[in-house]
């Protein structure tokens, strides 16, 4: 009984049905986590979408459904379906590839489907070279067999067609295993660098312990590029790795162009502005002092205005403002008031766009310096992921392009002429039909 | 810069309209079995596909004239129009494989869609504009030729599909096919064609996936980080994986593999389009 129950597990999870169950299932269920936000948080589920479904959301782990128990209990039960349906059907199909029926004989006359029987003037001997001649260049070369009567061909092209299936089953293998490689043992971090600096430190997200690198890397220069349109061209880094005090390597890192070294690749991630130094004029317009002017050095901190108590700062600054070119946006605070905010522009000295203030400022030059975001990944499964797609391309030809075909052919001699009896059969039978049809066309065609 | 400027822009609008008149010709041709409207529809769809081939070409030459130079494969109306003459090209082929003009009644009517999308829409802008830094990579044209070549690839599948299902529902019901039913294909044809097609998408999209991932990982380090682009191409994938083992599996074969084909073709459109205009995610960019 434990046997026989047992029997019924195996060819339940060796079925086709269940695979096609099972894929339909993972692709109704991935909707979820396309239209559900991931990793959110539990404020903003319980704002979007309510106590009740926040819940059901928590339960089944929506927040982050590729990776929950009952997904993942999905792709294991779909791993374990390819595996044991893949096995099952292999072992037959290799013994039949190893050792397949070569030999016409009446069992198979009667099972196939597309024969044929020509007579033929001349020797059996004649014939079998002539066919051959006919048949090698697109079939290759055939498995031959001399008894007594009969000599028998047989042709058997692309006759792996049918691993390309077992190739591709097995390729996902690879890939699913990559990939927990790389969620094991890899990891993906952060470096946030001024330029100038210098760090062997990895940070992540939610408060892990820092990786520490074997060396340094250091941002020597970070800058962007432009089209004259003003769309950005370019986020680019120029790095050092510093390793035991020797700058080793030099490199330009820019997206799509990210820097490996050891085990780790760096990518060019985000940026930002560190800090903003503007060096300006400032000229008092009313009172006591006015007329007077001021060389001074305007940061993003508030820096005081000679012998007053107001404050100036920079708030920000842009390449080309509305066509204008180059403008720092000011922000003063006089007389305890709220600040105000205006533009200065570098091409028109003498715009005053804060009228009413006390101050007029004049732009001199301006600098910034940037830190730039790397990415950090070190990934050791990405080979196997790769070679698993690759091996997946291998095998979806295989399966779709490879066509195998196979003709039996046995001729004898009936005491006047050659009796060819010949069959064939095919993966793809509607195409082979019309092919088997010629090739029986040509051998009457044949005179010797 | 408006696109009228563009003589490419021109050429296109052009191909939209023969695309239009080919479908037509079709269509007429289906329900009025006159051979010669039939003749004609194949002309305007070989026609317009060689008008829009030059108007793709024109487009990436004139790229290089404003000093951007890249492949017109970049943004939502070139991507429309790829998918059009990647169908136009695979119905033909087609066409011209099974001697069979009825199919592009139900084919046409997707490129055709897909070109009056691009031209028309307001909310499509035609212009050339330079490459944001992530689409700078050789990796952008392998995964968007490939993508692209199964989806025209679905397309063709899924018009087969519907003329397998209308003819099948009398086929059931042992009902007369009527005068335009009989002279479509025979449902063993229709079939048969309808995984060819399948044949040819699900290799291009699986490699349209992988070259998708090893760019991913170029450019940010994850092959696969589940964006909502990724998933929905994986959740065609697995559609069409099932409709490629349902014909192995008793009570799947015929009508239940029509519908798959016709529910992967519907997973194609939300992969393409309904993520960048509902959801957000990495291919953001390209909804504008």
């Amino acid at each position: 009984m434990a046997s026989n129950k047992k029997f019924n597990i195996w060819d339940f999870l060796a079925s086709v049905k269940l695979a096609v169950f099972l894929l339909i299932i993972l692709a109704i269920t991935s909707i979820a986590g396309t239209i559900i936000p991931q990793n959110a948080s539990y404020e903003e589920y319980l704002h979007n979408y309510g106590e009740t479904f926040t819940r059901i959301i928590d339960v089944l782990e929506l927040y982050d459904m590729y990776h929950s128990w009952w997904f993942i209990f999905l792709l294991a039960l779909f791993t374990l379906n390819l595996i044991v349906c893949s096995l099952k059907r292999l072992k037959p199909l290799l013994q039949q590839i190893k050792n397949p029926k070569k030999i016409l004989d009446n069992e198979l006359e009667k099972s196939i489907s597309l024969i044929d029987v020509i007579k033929k003037r001349g020797n059996v001997d004649v014939w079998k070279e002539e066919l051959k001649k006919i048949l090698n260049p697109k079939f290759g070369l055939p498995y031959e067999e001399v008894s007594q009567q009969n000599v028998y061909l047989y042709y058997d092209k692309g006759k792996y067609s049918r691993l390309g299936v077992y190739i591709t089953h097995f390729s996902i293998l690879f890939i699913l295993i990559g990939g927990m490689i790389g969620a094991i043992w890899g990891f993906r971090g952060f470096i946030n660098l001024p330029e100038g600096s210098a760090t062997n430190q990895v940070i992540f997200r939610g408060g892990k312990e820092p990786y520490k690198m074997d060396f340094f890397i250091k941002c020597d220069k970070f800058s962007l590029g432009y089209y004259p349109n003003g769309m950005v061209k370019e986020y680019r880094s120029d790095v050092t790795i510093i390793e035991n005090g020797r700058e080793v390597k030099k490199f330009a890192m820019r997206v799509n162009h990210p820097l490996s070294y050891k085990n780790l690749t760096f990518y060019q991630s985000s940026y930002g502005v560190m800090d903003r130094k503007a060096k300006m004029r400032v000229f008092i317009k009313f009172g006591k002092n006015a007329g007077k002017s001021y060389e001074i050095e305007v940061t993003d901190k508030p820096v005081n205005i000679p012998f007053t108590g107001d404050f100036v700062k920079v708030f920000d600054h842009y390449q080309n403002l509305d066509n204008l070119g180059p403008a720092i946006i000011l922000e003063v605070s006089e007389g305890g008031r709220m600040p105000v905010r205006f533009p200065v522009f570098k091409n028109l000295p003498e715009k005053d766009l804060n009228p009413n203030s006390n101050y007029f400022f004049k732009y001199q030059d301006y600098n910034e310096t940037y830190y730039t975001g790397l990415q950090v990944t070190k990934d050791p499964g990405v080979w196997i992921v790769w070679f698993g797609c690759f091996m997946m391309m291998v095998g979806l030809y295989y399966s779709f392009f490879v066509i195998r075909k196979r003709l039996w052919l046995r001729l004898s001699f009936d005491g006047e002429k050659t009796v060819i009896a010949i069959a064939g059969q095919s993966t793809r039978t509607r195409v082979f039909e019309e092919e088997f049809a010629r090739i029986v066309q040509q051998i009457k065609d044949v005179k010797i | 810069m408006e696109s009228s400027i563009y003589i490419s822009g021109k050429l296109l609008s052009i191909t939209t309209f023969v695309y239009f008149f080919a479908m037509f010709a079709y269509i007429i041709f289906v329900v009025s079995r006159n051979s010669f409207i039939g003749i004609v529809g194949t002309i305007l769809t070989g026609g317009g596909f060689l008008l829009e081939t030059g108007g793709l070409v024109l487009r990436w030459i004139e790229s290089y004239q404003m000093g951007i130079g890249r492949a017109p494969l970049t943004n939502l109306y070139e991507s429309l129009v790829f998918f059009a003459w990647c169908t136009a090209g695979i119905y033909l082929a087609f066409e011209f494989y099974y001697k069979n003009r009825f199919m592009g009644a139900f084919v046409l009517p997707f490129v055709s869609m897909a070109m009056a999308y691009a031209s028309f829409s307001p909310n499509i802008s035609q212009e050339i504009q330079p490459l944001v830094p992530a689409l700078q990579s050789n990796w952008l044209i392998y995964h968007v030729i490939t993508c692209f070549f199964a989806y025209a690839a679905f397309a063709v599948a899924c018009g087969v599909s519907i003329m397998y299902l209308i003819k099948f529902k009398k086929e059931e019901k042992k009902l007369p096919f009527g005068p335009i039913l009989s002279v479509f294909p025979s449902t063993a044809v229709l079939d048969d064609i309808n995984y060819k097609a399948i044949a040819v998408g699900f290799p291009m999209l699986t490699l349209g996936i992988i070259t998708g991932a090893a760019w991913a990982n170029y450019a940010w380090g994850s092959y696969w980080s589940w964006d909502p682009k990724e998933t929905w191409s994986l959740i065609t994938w697995f559609v069409y994986a099932a409709f490629l083992h349902a014909r192995f599996t008793r009570g799947w074969r015929g009508k239940k593999a029509a519908w798959l084909s016709v529910i992967g073709f519907l997973s194609v459109i939300i992969t393409y389009l309904g993520v960048n205009l509902l959801l957000s995610g990495l291919h953001s960019y390209g909804g504008n």
